[in-house]
């Protein structure tokens, strides 16, 4: 065996013996990624935001047609998404927190075509979100 | 021109915007103001704005422009404007166009949200559609007789800086304008400030048509800033305004009285508009060539 190929057995032994760490850490830094994802990359401050109108049948009414006014013609009259504007009923939108709902329409994502619509006081934004949350309760049952 | 004159168009505008059938979302009442507000991506907004006065010493005239704004992404908003006027006892005329584009700077909410706007505008200087106020403009420009000032090409760029926030309810808007005559004259500047609000920040659950979420009650502030080497409030036009914004179904109405505030302005004007949104107009548009 020449120099070279020794060099290289030593490289795959040594490569062997630290894949295993490798990938623990790998795995772990993934988990805690997914652990930290939050609805449409919301901060975790958006999360704790308290929704004033929850459970407020007559702001998720009031929400039914802000969102028939400003969000239908994308997302679809039954929130069922049209062409690259997503669905918002499913688990995502389940799961997510009424805060974190509120920031992403309030900031949306202007990269890939979803406005912010700070434009509409903050009492109107809550109302869609109970409106969104109103028909995900729905939805899931 | 006369009353009735004046009534039939208004009577039009009202028409327009009855018949119309689209979306409007949450626009701000003013006329003169931008705030950060961008046409969604996609949608069509035609609007068509009026605006009349009397210059001292001179005759009542007609305003009219014609504006398409359209949403090519989130953050860039391209708009186009046709012009005209009438003034009494003088003709009616084409005045030229405009092309504007608004840059949103920042991707998310701030509680000052900056918008960049660079404007091309090619008009005539029979053009009274005072869209903004720069330099030392003036009431008394209004008294060259079309015929004379229609001769006049006005070339020019105009950028804008747009500062909007949001705050409980307020909108608090700045613009910061700069414009240059391509034919070799000074950088002209101005200024326009607004703050406005809904009537009511909640929405109602019935569908209506008087209720107070639908409007939108405000004031403008606007005027020239003088020039290169010459800024000063001084012998420039300034102007307060009242503005008032109805949106019934998906069309905005708007209406503002103005009142100018120096022997340069014009003593008083109105202002009104109409204007709705073509849904997904891109998309209707991009399905014709599949």
């Amino acid at each position: 065996m020449n120099s070279q190929e020794e060099l290289l057995n030593r490289r795959l032994r040594s490569l062997t013996r630290t894949a295993p760490f490798v990938m623990a850490v790998a795995m772990l830094c993934i988990s805690v990624e997914v652990a930290a994802q939050t609805f449409r990359s919301a901060p975790a401050s958006a999360a704790e935001m308290k929704n004033p109108y929850a459970a407020d049948a007559q702001a998720a009414a009031g929400g039914k047609k802000l969102y028939a006014q400003n969000c239908a013609q994308c997302h679809g009259n039954n929130l069922q998404g049209m062409g690259p504007a997503p669905s918002l009923i499913g688990p995502s939108t389940r799961n997510a927190k009424p805060g974190e709902i509120f920031w992403f329409i309030t900031n949306g994502n202007l990269n890939n075509g979803m406005p912010g619509w700070s434009q509409l006081p903050k009492q109107q934004r809550w109302q869609i979100v109970s409106f969104i949350e109103s028909k995900n309760t729905v939805a899931g049952q | 021109m006369t009353n009735g004159f004046l009534l039939r168009t208004l009577t039009a505008f009202c028409m327009l915007g009855l018949a119309a059938a689209s979306a409007a979302a949450g626009d701000r009442p003013y006329c003169v103001t931008y705030d950060q507000t961008m046409e969604e991506p996609g949608n069509l907004e035609i609007a068509a704005r009026g605006l009349t006065a009397t210059p001292q010493g001179g005759s009542q005239f007609l305003s009219g422009v014609t504006e398409f704004e359209y949403g090519a992404k989130a953050w860039w908003t391209t708009e186009f404007y046709l012009s005209g006027q009438t003034t009494a006892n003088q003709s009616t005329l084409f005045t030229g166009y405009r092309w504007e584009n608004r840059f949103r700077m920042l991707t998310h909410e701030h509680i000052i949200n900056p918008v960049l706007y660079v404007e091309y505008e090619d008009v005539n200087g029979a053009d009274k559609s005072l869209l903004e106020v720069v330099g030392f403009d003036s009431q008394f420009d209004a008294l060259v007789p079309n015929s004379e000032a229609s001769r006049d090409r006005e070339r020019e760029i105009e950028t804008k800086l747009i500062l909007s926030s949001n705050v409980n309810g307020w909108n608090i808007s700045e613009n910061f304008i700069a414009a240059k005559n391509l034919a070799g004259e000074p950088w002209e500047f101005g200024y326009a400030a607004a703050v406005s609000r809904p009537l009511s920040l909640m929405a109602s659950p019935d569908e209506c048509t008087f209720c107070r979420e639908n409007f939108q009650a405000g004031v403008e502030f606007y005027g020239g800033l003088g020039e290169w080497g010459k800024v000063t409030m001084r012998g420039t036009s300034q102007y307060v305004a009242p503005v008032l914004s109805w949106q019934v179904r998906d069309t905005v109405f708007k209406v503002s009285p103005t009142f100018g505030l120096t022997d340069a302005s014009y003593r008083a004007m109105l202002r009104f508009s109409v204007q709705y949104e073509i849904a997904g107009f891109g998309r209707k548009v991009a399905k014709l060539f599949h």
